[in-house]
C-alpha cells in the first residue's frame, strides 16, 4: 500500500530532486526548536542527531509518515540536519569574527574550529555535486548527515548496494578533489 | 574548474570502469582513450583521491562531528556562569565560551586578593574523577608555585586552581587585558621588525621558564596575548602538560594538545618537552611571518582521526603575507623558522635562548646559526627557493640517469653494444658526481661566500668543468649542453650562449662525439635562439640537429626527433609560414602517435604552435581553443613547468583581448603574474613579460593607473636584465598609458626611448617604431613642447616616405597621418592638416583600409569641409556624413575612433542644422561615451570635447 504522506509533505515527482523548500523549512524549524529546548534543558548536552531526527519525526506526524519507506521524508531530514549544522557553524563563525573590544584573554581554540571549516567546504561541494548528479548529493546526505549504512541507503532508494557503494566512492572522490580545489 | 552534466556523465562512466583496475592498467586505458583534457584531469585527480589514505570529514560519524561543533566533552556546565562559586572565587562575568573551556572573570570572595582574575574552566570530566583530584591539586599548586617564581614579565602567572564542588576543573590566572598575537599583528599591520621583536619576547619568557624546569607544552598564537603596552605575554603555562598527567588511556593523544600547532612527538603521544616548546616557537613564527597557519585543514582533520601527517610546512617565504615580502623572509628568517620547526627534535635549537640569539643576529644583520645547516640543508633550501630552475636541473640529471638504464638494458641483448653501454653508464655516473660536486663547490662555508646562489653554483660548475682534465670529450659536451640548458631556463642567455659556444668548439675539434649528443647540443642552441627571437639562427640550428639525428638511434633520439618537429612547428608558426608549419604539425602528430610516452609537454607545445599559427592567420577563435588545450595539458603536467604556464596564460590573454573578451584576458593575465612571481627567481625577465601583458590589458580596460604600476615594474626588471628590446615595447605601451592619463611630457620621454631603441634594433620604419613615433609626437603636442613637436613632424614625414607601399598605408601609418593632421588642425593650420588627411585618403584603392583609421580621417575631413573656407578637393559634407555613418556600423572599429567621428558629425552642418538628426547623433555619441569609448579613453574624451567646444 502506498504510504499516506503527512500533510506537510506534498508528493514529489522526481526521486532525486531536492525536497521542496517548504518541506525542508518545516523540518528545519522543528529540529531547531528541539535542539534549542534540549540545550536550555541541559546546556552541556551535545547535539545528538539521531535523537533529533527521531524526535522531529514524531513531532511531525510520527508513524503516519512511514519514513522508513519514504525516502523523500528521510531525505528531507538529512537536508534539514545539514542545514542546521551549517547554520550553526556560520553563526558561530560570524560571532568569532566580529571584532570586539571585549576581553580576549584565552582566545579558545576550539577543536571544532577546523571541523567547522571543513563542514562548510563539504556543504559547498555538495551544492556543486547536486548540480551534476543530484543522487550523489542525496547519498552523501543520507550517509553522513543521518548516518545510514550503505545497505540502508540502498533499501531506501530502491537501488542495489553495489550501485550505492559505487556512487559513494565517486562522491567521496569528488568531495576530496574539491577540498583542495574549491571553485 | 566548472563541470557540466555531460562532462560529469562521461567522468562517471570512466571512473566506475577504472576504479577496480590497478593503477598501471588504469593509466594504459586512459592513455589509449584520448580523452578531452578536462575529463582526463578530473579522472586523474579523482582516482588519486580515491587511492589516497586521507580521511575526510564525511568519513567520521555525524554525532562526533556535531559534538565537536557544539564543543562539549560530556561534562555538565551551567547555562549562566555569573554568581557561580569556584573554590574561593566568585564569577562576576562570562568572557568566552569555547569548545574546550570557558573563561570567566572572577574575584576573590574573602577579599584576600584584590585584583580580578581570569579563570579557565575546562570542559572535561577527565580530571574530575575523585582518584585524580588530589594529584591534580598537587600539580596545580606546584605549577602555581613555579610560575610565580618565574619573574619574567612575559609570563602570565597561574595563581590557583582546583576542582569545584560541581566537579569542574579550573585554573585561576592573572587577568590580562589584551589580544591574541595573530589578530593583534593583523589588526595593527605590524611590521616584520615588530613581529620579530615580539617573537624574541616570547622566546625569552620561555627561556626563563625552561630554566626553572617548566615547559609550556602548548605554544600557539591564541596563548600569546599582547597587552595594552604592546608586550607579548604567554598564558596557559604548563596546562597542556597538566592534562597529560591524567588518564590517557581512552583518548587519542592528539586531543590533548592543539593538533594545529603541536610538535610531531606530542602528536605521537610523547610528553611535552623543551624541544616541543621550541617547535611551538617555530610554528608561531611561521604564523606571524606568513599570516597562515602552518598546517592545512585537511591535515588537521587527519590528525583528529588518528592519522599521521607529514609534519613540517615549507619555508615561510613560500607563502608570504602582506606584511613581509618573500625577499625579506628568504634566507635567514626562513632558516631560523625551519630550524625551529625541524621534525627531528635534535635538529632544532637546543634552547629558547639560542632561538632568541639567532633572531637578535638577524636584527643586527649578523650571520645566523641556522644557516650553518650543512650542505644538504642548503641544497634543499636551494630547491625550495628556485623551484623551477632547480627542478629543471634535477630533471636534466634524471634524464641522464634514465638514459643509462635504457643503455644497460640494451647491453644485455647484444655484446658489442655492451661496451658502449658501459661507457655511457660511466659517463652518466661521472655527470651525476660532477653535478653534485657543483653544489659542494658552491657551499658558502667552503667557498667563503654568503649563500647558495643558483648562478654561482652554475658558474662555479662551468669553471670547474674547465679545470677537470680527466673528462672525456663526450661527457664534457653533454655537461656543457645540460648546464647551458639550465642557464637558458633561468633566463641567463649570455652565459648559456658562452657554454654552447664552448661545446661547439669541442665538437668541431673532436668530430667523433656521438651524433646524438651533437644533435642535443644544436637543439639546445635552437631553444636559446628561440628565446631571443633569433629565428634565422634557430632554423639553422634545428636543421643541423635534424641532420645529425638521422644517424642516431634509440629511444632518446626518437624523443628528440619529436621535440625537433615541435620546435620546427612553433618556429614556422611564429613566422606565419603556414604551409611549412602544417607539415611540421603533421610530422609531429605522427611521432606523437608512435610514441608510448604521454608526451604531454610536446603535445602542449604543439597546441601552442597551432594556436600561434591560427592567431597569425587571423583565426582567433581557433587560436583561443588551441591555447586552452595547451593550458589543460599544462595542468596535467603538474607543477614542474609552471614557467611555461605563464607564457601560455599570457598568450591566452592576448587572444582573449583580440577577441574583445577583456575580462577573460584580465583573469588570464593576473593568474600569469601570480604564477610568474612564484616560480621565477627575483628579477627574472619572465616576470616582466607577465607584468607587461597585464599592464597592457589593464590599459585596454581603462585602468590606467594600475596599468602604469605594472608597466613600470616590468620596465625596471627589463632594465636590470638588459632586455632592451622588450624594454622598448614596454616603454611604448607606457607612453600610450601616460597619454591616456594626460601626462604628455612623460609620455614623450618614454616614447622617445622606445623609438630610439626600436630604430636601432629593428627598423626605423617598423610598425612598433612608427607607433612609438606617433606617441612621442602626441606627447610633445600635449605637453606644449613646440620645438620638439615640429621636429617630430619633420621626422614623421621622412619616415613615412621611407616606407614602401603597401606597408606605407597600413593602419599604423594612417593613424600617424591622422595624428599629425589633427594636431595641426587644433593649431588652426588647416592647410597643413589637410595635406595629411588628403595623403591618407588618396592611398591606392587596392590597399586594405581599417575602419578605425578611416573613421578618424573622415571625421577630420568633415571638420575641414565645414570650415568657412574649406580646402580644395575636400569631399562634400553629405558624402562624408554618409561614409561615416556606414563605417560606424563596422564592429571592427575601435570605440574611440567611433566617438571621434560622432563628435565631428554632431557639429557638421548637415547634422547640426537638422534638429532630429542632431539629437540622434548626440544620443549615439553619449551612449558610445557611456559604454566604452570616451569614459575610459580619457585622452580621447578631452579631444572630442574640444571638438564640440569649438562649435
Amino acid at each position: 500500500m502506498k504510504p499516506t504522506p503527512h500533510k506537510n509533505f506534498p508528493a514529489q515527482t522526481d526521486a532525486y530532486d531536492r525536497p521542496s523548500e517548504q518541506m525542508i523549512e518545516t523540518v528545519y524549524d522543528t529540529l531547531r526548536t528541539i535542539a534549542h529546548r534540549e540545550r536550555l534543558r541541559n546546556p552541556s548536552h551535545t547535539l545528538n542527531t539521531t535523537v533529533l531526527v527521531h524526535e522531529a519525526w514524531l513531532k511531525l506526524g510520527g508513524p503516519a509518515q512511514q519514513w522508513n519507506n519514504n525516502h523523500h521524508c528521510l531525505g528531507t531530514y538529512a537536508m534539514a540536519i545539514r542545514q542546521v549544522l551549517v547554520d550553526y557553524v556560520r553563526s558561530n563563525m560570524a560571532l568569532k569574527r566580529t571584532p570586539t573590544e571585549a576581553y580576549q584573554q584565552f582566545q579558545i581554540e576550539a577543536l571544532g574550529e577546523q571541523t567547522a571549516e571543513d563542514l562548510l567546504t563539504v556543504d559547498q561541494a555538495l551544492n556543486r555535486l547536486e548540480r551534476l548528479e543530484a543522487r550523489l548529493a542525496r547519498i552523501v546526505e543520507l550517509r553522513f548527515f543521518v548516518g545510514l549504512t550503505v545497505d540502508e541507503i540502498a533499501e531506501h532508494l530502491g537501488l542495489s548496494k553495489r550501485t550505492i557503494a559505487r556512487d559513494w566512492n565517486r562522491a567521496r572522490a569528488f568531495l576530496q578533489v574539491h577540498q583542495y580545489e574549491p571553485e | 574548474m566548472s563541470l557540466n552534466e555531460t562532462t560529469w556523465a562521461e567522468i562517471t562512466d570512466w571512473f566506475d570502469r577504472l576504479i577496480d583496475l590497478d593503477p598501471a592498467k588504469r593509466q594504459a586505458r586512459l592513455d589509449d582513450a584520448d580523452l578531452n583534457p578536462e575529463i582526463r584531469l578530473w579522472l586523474d585527480r579523482m582516482l588519486e583521491a580515491h587511492d589516497s589514505p586521507e580521511t575526510l570529514l564525511i568519513d567520521r560519524t555525524i554525532d562526533a562531528v556535531a559534538a565537536e561543533l557544539a564543543g562539549s566533552d560530556g561534562i555538565e556546565l551551567p547555562g549562566d556562569w555569573v554568581g557561580q562559586q569556584l573554590g574561593q572565587w566568585r564569577v562576576v562575568d562570562e568572557i568566552q565560551r569555547g569548545g574546550m573551556a570557558t573563561v570567566v572573570l572572577a574575584e576573590r570572595d574573602d577579599g584576600q586578593y584584590e585584583r580580578e582574575v581570569a579563570i579557565k574552566v575546562l570542559h572535561s570530566d577527565r580530571l574530575s574523577h575523585a582518584t585524580h583530584q588530589d594529584s591534580l591539586k598537587r600539580e596545580i599548586q606546584l605549577l602555581a608555585g613555579l610560575s610565580a617564581g618565574v619573574s619574567d614579565p612575559g609570563i602570565v602567572h597561574l595563581i590557583d586552581g582546583g576542582i569545584s564542588e560541581q566537579g569542574w576543573p579550573y585554573l585561576v590566572m592573572e587577568y590580562v587585558d589584551g589580544e591574541a598575537i595573530g589578530q593583534w599583528c593583523d589588526r595593527h599591520q605590524a611590521t616584520l621588525e615588530r613581529r620579530v621583536e615580539l617573537l624574541r619576547q616570547i622566546a625569552r619568557a620561555l627561556a626563563h621558564a625552561h630554566r626553572r624546569l617548566v615547559v609550556h607544552a602548548d605554544v600557539k598564537p591564541s596563548n600569546v596575548l599582547i597587552d595594552k603596552n604592546g608586550r607579548a605575554r604567554l598564558v596557559d603555562f604548563g596546562i597542556g602538560r597538566l592534562l597529560e598527567t591524567e588518564d590517557a588511556t581512552d583518548t587519542p593523544p592528539a586531543l590533548r594538545c592543539s593538533p594545529a600547532w603541536a610538535s610531531p612527538e606530542q602528536l605521537r603521544g610523547e610528553p611535552a618537552s623543551v624541544p616541543s616548546d621550541i617547535f611551538g616557537l617555530g610554528m608561531l613564527m611561521y604564523r606571524l611571518l606568513t599570516g597562515h597557519r602552518p598546517r592545512q585543514s585537511s591535515q588537521i582533520t587527519r590528525l583528529l582521526t588518528g592519522h599521521t601527517i607529514e609534519q613540517v610546512p615549507g619555508a615561510p617565504s613560500e607563502r608570504p603575507d602582506a606584511c613581509c615580502s618573500p625577499k625579506q623572509l628568504r634566507g635567514d628568517l626562513d632558516a631560523i623558522c625551519l630550524k625551529a620547526m625541524a621534525e627531528d627534535p635534535n635538529q632544532r635549537y637546543p634552547s629558547a635562548e639560542a632561538f632568541d640569539r639567532d633572531l637578535a643576529a638577524w636584527q643586527q644583520q649578523q650571520p645566523v646559526e641556522a644557516r650553518n645547516g650543512g650542505l644538504r640543508y642548503r641544497f634543499g633550501k636551494w630547491l625550495g627557493r628556485y623551484r623551477l630552475p632547480a627542478a629543471a636541473a634535477i630533471l636534466a640529471v634524471l634524464a641522464l640517469m634514465t638514459g643509462t638504464a635504457v643503455a644497460l638494458w640494451q647491453a644485455e641483448r647484444a655484446q658489442d653494444e655492451a661496451q658502449r653501454a658501459t661507457l655511457q653508464a660511466e659517463r652518466a655516473e661521472t655527470i651525476k658526481n660532477f653535478l653534485l660536486s657543483m653544489f659542494k663547490a658552491a657551499d658558502p662555508w667552503e667557498a667563503g661566500g654568503d649563500e647558495l646562489d643558483t648562478r654561482e653554483v652554475l658558474r662555479q660548475g662551468a669553471r670547474q668543468l674547465e679545470a677537470v682534465n680527466n673528462l672525456d670529450t663526450a661527457t664534457r659536451v653533454e655537461l656543457l649542453t645540460t648546464i647551458a640548458g639550465v642557464h637558458t631556463a633561468l633566463g641567463w642567455h649570455e652565459d648559456a650562449q658562452a657554454l654552447l659556444d664552448d661545446a661547439i668548439q669541442l665538437v668541431e675539434a673532436h668530430p667523433k662525439v656521438p651524433p646524438f649528443l651533437q644533435a642535443e647540443l644544436w637543439f639546445e642552441h635552437a631553444v636559446l635562439d628561440a628565446r631571443q627571437s633569433r629565428f634565422d639562427e634557430e632554423e639553422v640550428a634545428l636543421n643541423r640537429a635534424k641532420a645529425l639525428l638521422e644517424t642516431a638511434e634509440g629511444p632518446d633520439s626518437s624523443l628528440l626527433r619529436l621535440k625537433l618537429e615541435v620546435e620546427f612547428a612553433s618556429l614556422f608558426a611564429r613566422q606565419n609560414r603556414a604551409e611549412e608549419a602544417e607539415s611540421a604539425f603533421a610530422r609531429a602528430e605522427q611521432l606523437i602517435a608512435e610514441t608510448t610516452a604521454p608526451a604531454l609537454e610536446q603535445r602542449r607545445n604543439l597546441n601552442t604552435a597551432r594556436a600561434v599559427l591560427a592567431f597569425n592567420q587571423g583565426r582567433l577563435e581557433q587560436a583561443y581553443q588551441y591555447m586552452l588545450n595547451a593550458r589543460d595539458l599544462q595542468h596535467q603536467m603538474g607543477n614542474l613547468q609552471q614557467a611555461t604556464m605563464v607564457q601560455t596564460l599570457s598568450n591566452l590573454a592576448a587572444i582573449a583581448a583580440q577577441l574583445g573578451r577583456l575580462d577573460e584576458a584580465l583573469a588570464h593575465d593576473q593568474r600569469a603574474v601570480e604564477i610568474s612571481r612564484e616560480v621565477y627567481p627575483p628579477g627574472h625577465p619572465g616576470v616582466a613579460r607577465a607584468l607587461y601583458a597585464l599592464g597592457d590589458t589593464l590599459r585596454q580596460h581603462g585602468r590606467f593607473d594600475e596599468a602604469l604600476v605594472m608597466l613600470d615594474e616590468a620596465r625596471e626588471l627589463q632594465r636590470a636584465a638588459a632586455l632592451d628590446g622588450e624594454g622598448a615595447l614596454t616603454d611604448s605601451i607606457r607612453a600610450r598609458t601616460l597619454l591616456a592619463l594626460g601626462q604628455g611630457a612623460s609620455a614623450a620621454t618614454a616614447a622617445a626611448a622606445a623609438r630610439s631603441e626600436l630604430e636601432s634594433r629593428w627598423s626605423p620604419t617598423g610598425r612598433s617604431t612608427i607607433q612609438a613615433l606617433e606617441f612621442e609626437l602626441t606627447g610633445y603636442a600635449m605637453a606644449g613642447a613646440e620645438t620638439d613637436f615640429q621636429r617630430m613632424l619633420a621626422l614623421a614625414e621622412q619616415r613615412l616616405q621611407q616606407i614602401d607601399s603597401p606597408a606605407r598605408w597600413e593602419p599604423i601609418a594612417q593613424l600617424l597621418r591622422w595624428r599629425m593632421a589633427w594636431e595641426l588642425f587644433k593649431r588652426n593650420d588647416h592647410a597643413a592638416s589637410w595635406r595629411w588627411v588628403r595623403e591618407a585618403r588618396d592611398a591606392p584603392a587596392e590597399v586594405a583600409r581599417h575602419p578605425t583609421a578611416t573613421l578618424r580621417l573622415d571625421g577630420l575631413e568633415l571638420l575641414l569641409a565645414d570650415l568657412s573656407e574649406p580646402p580644395p578637393d575636400v569631399r562634400g559634407t553629405a558624402e562624408l556624413v554618409e561614409s561615416i555613418q556606414t563605417q560606424l556600423q563596422d564592429p571592427a572599429a575601435h570605440a574611440d575612433a567611433q566617438a571621434f567621428a560622432l563628435c565631428a558629425l554632431t557639429r557638421s552642418k548637415p547634422i547640426s542644422s537638422d534638429p532630429t538628426a542632431h539629437a540622434e547623433t548626440q544620443a549615439e555619441l553619449q551612449s558610445k561615451a557611456h559604454s566604452t569609448g570616451l569614459t575610459f579613453e580619457g585622452g580621447q574624451f578631452v579631444e572630442c570635447a574640444s571638438v564640440v567646444e569649438t562649435d
